[in-house]
């Protein structure tokens, strides 16, 4: 080879080497700004969450519908996680599915009260998420009623023909009836789209049942209990029973914390009224506030939903009802 | 002679193409300086935004807390605070740091009355030491004594750091 062939040789390899070099700088670039972007878009919806989860605990009852990029949002117990992105919170009162998947985020609160407000739950889920409530009482009608239309909902009164939506996940509501058999029209549909919930109870008390899919018939996950009708929505949107007595505990953990300040303001009022008839529904409230707060404290300490100390909430609420009502005959001034 | 010319001419080409590729890439990092400037710059101003809207959320979340919310028999519940409540509560929100940092963050929470008479008091004080931003939301309530049956009036102040 001469020196002429060498030199131009050595130019291509340059220019290769070069080219090469340039190539690799922007392709690392370019996926390096696609990484970015991605973790700035699971970064931004999950701070879409916490303001969803900050502007509905000082509201309740309303609504609201955001739209967000196509991405898959996955609760557990006390995190909220999007793609690499998670977001860990001490005590997280959201009942929603496992995973919600889409554009849209449905939410809504409503208060817990036993017999005074504790919290706001948050209730979260996906248009792509329908509830089906099957019941012939009193209870399935008020669930219905309790959900706004503005959820992928339907209400019956016995087993409908399910019709097989194509992107539609299904959550079925057995209220005060069996869940048979499992529906055959559904029996394609993978695993995880499709779950149930068995409720048995009346709007202040009740068990409930958690149901999955397993190939063509319901398996059986777990049970948990419920007080109040609000907490029994809370079970509805719920897509597992560890969520949702992961959060129905973290509720009760707020209603100990409540129920503290209101025993201290009970009596504060006892020691300084001077009606004799409402110094006793004074004590009594006191005493009521102070077994509801022993009570949830150890509902929230175990995690666990536990049906004695849920019958003793019940029996102290309807007695502080009871008080709260004397004393507004009375004109003292009130417990809660 | 020929060769030393082809030679000198091949030194000179290679020579020209370095010096292209070495301006590119002085142009390409200029560029880059630029693009992260420009990128620092709207990210401050997207984290002050979310400092002033976690601000508000935490004002929000003060104001509806049902641990100094009136009872029942006050006519309109909403920014009024009941005076039997915020001595506890302030007791319960400091022995309960952790539960009510989820809710506040790095906050500082203190209700002042302005009539009748006029004391602060802090409830929750979770402050940071160096900080970027400070925000501060001034809300007007009713502070209510269900013993005297009395209304008072007060401003919620909360401080939010970032």
């Amino acid at each position: 080879m001469d020196k002429k062939g060498f030199e131009m040789q050595f130019n291509w390899i340059f220019v290769l080497v070069a080219g090469t070099a340039i190539l690799l700088l922007f392709s690392s670039i370019i996926l390096k700004q696609k990484s970015i972007s991605d973790t700035t878009t699971k970064a931004a919806i999950l701070k879409n969450v916490e303001s969803i989860i900050a502007s509905n605990s000082a509201r309740e009852g309303i609504t609201t519908s955001t739209d967000i990029p196509l991405s898959t949002i996955e609760i557990s117990c006390n995190k909220i996680t999007s793609g690499k992105v998670s977001k860990q919170f001490s005590s997280l009162i959201l009942f929603s599915p496992l995973k919600i998947t889409g554009t849209k985020l449905l939410a809504t609160s409503k208060e817990f009260s036993s017999p005074y407000k504790a919290v706001n739950m948050l209730f979260m889920s996906s248009p792509n998420v329908k509830y089906i409530i099957i019941g012939d009482d009193n209870l399935a009608r008020e669930i219905n009623k309790s959900i706004s239309d503005k959820w992928n909902k339907g209400f019956f009164t016995a087993m409908p023909e399910i019709k097989y939506e194509k992107d539609t996940k299904y959550r079925l509501i057995f209220v005060n009836i069996p869940e048979g058999s499992f529906p055959a029209s559904i029996q394609g549909m993978p695993d995880d789209d499709v779950t149930a919930l068995k409720v048995q109870g009346d709007d202040a008390k009740g068990t409930l049942t958690f149901y999955s899919k397993n190939r063509a018939s319901w398996k059986e996950n777990g049970k948990s209990n419920y007080i109040t009708k609000n907490l029994l929505i809370g079970a509805v949107f719920s897509g597992s029973n560890e969520n949702y007595d992961c959060a129905a505990a973290n509720v009760f953990s707020r209603l100990a914390l409540v129920s503290g300040i209101n025993s201290d303001r009970a009596g504060k009022l006892l020691a300084q009224t001077v009606n004799s008839e409402c110094v006793l529904a004074y004590q009594s409230s006191k005493d009521s506030f102070d077994k509801i707060k022993t009570s949830s404290a150890l509902i929230s300490e175990k995690r666990q939903i536990l049906t004695n100390e849920l019958n003793k909430i019940s029996i102290e609420s309807a007695s502080l009802e009871e008080n709260n009502q004397k004393l507004k005959i009375r004109s003292c001034p009130l417990v809660y | 002679m020929r060769k030393r010319i082809f030679s000198r001419k091949a030194q000179i080409q290679i020579g020209e193409t370095i010096s292209v590729i070495f301006v590119f890439f002085i142009l390409l990092l200029i560029g880059f300086v630029f693009y992260a400037k420009v990128l620092k710059g709207n990210a401050a101003i997207e984290s002050d935004e979310m400092a002033q809207l976690r601000s508000v959320e935490i004002a929000q979340r003060a104001m509806f807390l049902p641990e100094l919310q009136c009872s029942s028999d006050v006519t309109d519940s909403k920014n009024c605070i009941d005076k039997l409540k915020i001595e506890s509560a302030k007791d319960i929100m400091r022995s309960k740091e952790v539960e009510y940092f989820d809710i506040f963050g790095f906050a500082k929470i203190k209700i002042a009355h302005i009539y009748p008479s006029n004391p602060e008091e802090e409830i929750y004080s979770r402050p940071l030491s160096e900080f970027k931003n400070k925000f501060s939301t001034n809300v007007p309530v009713s502070i209510y004594d269900p013993v005297a049956r009395e209304y008072g009036f007060g401003l919620v102040s909360i401080e939010t750091y970032s």
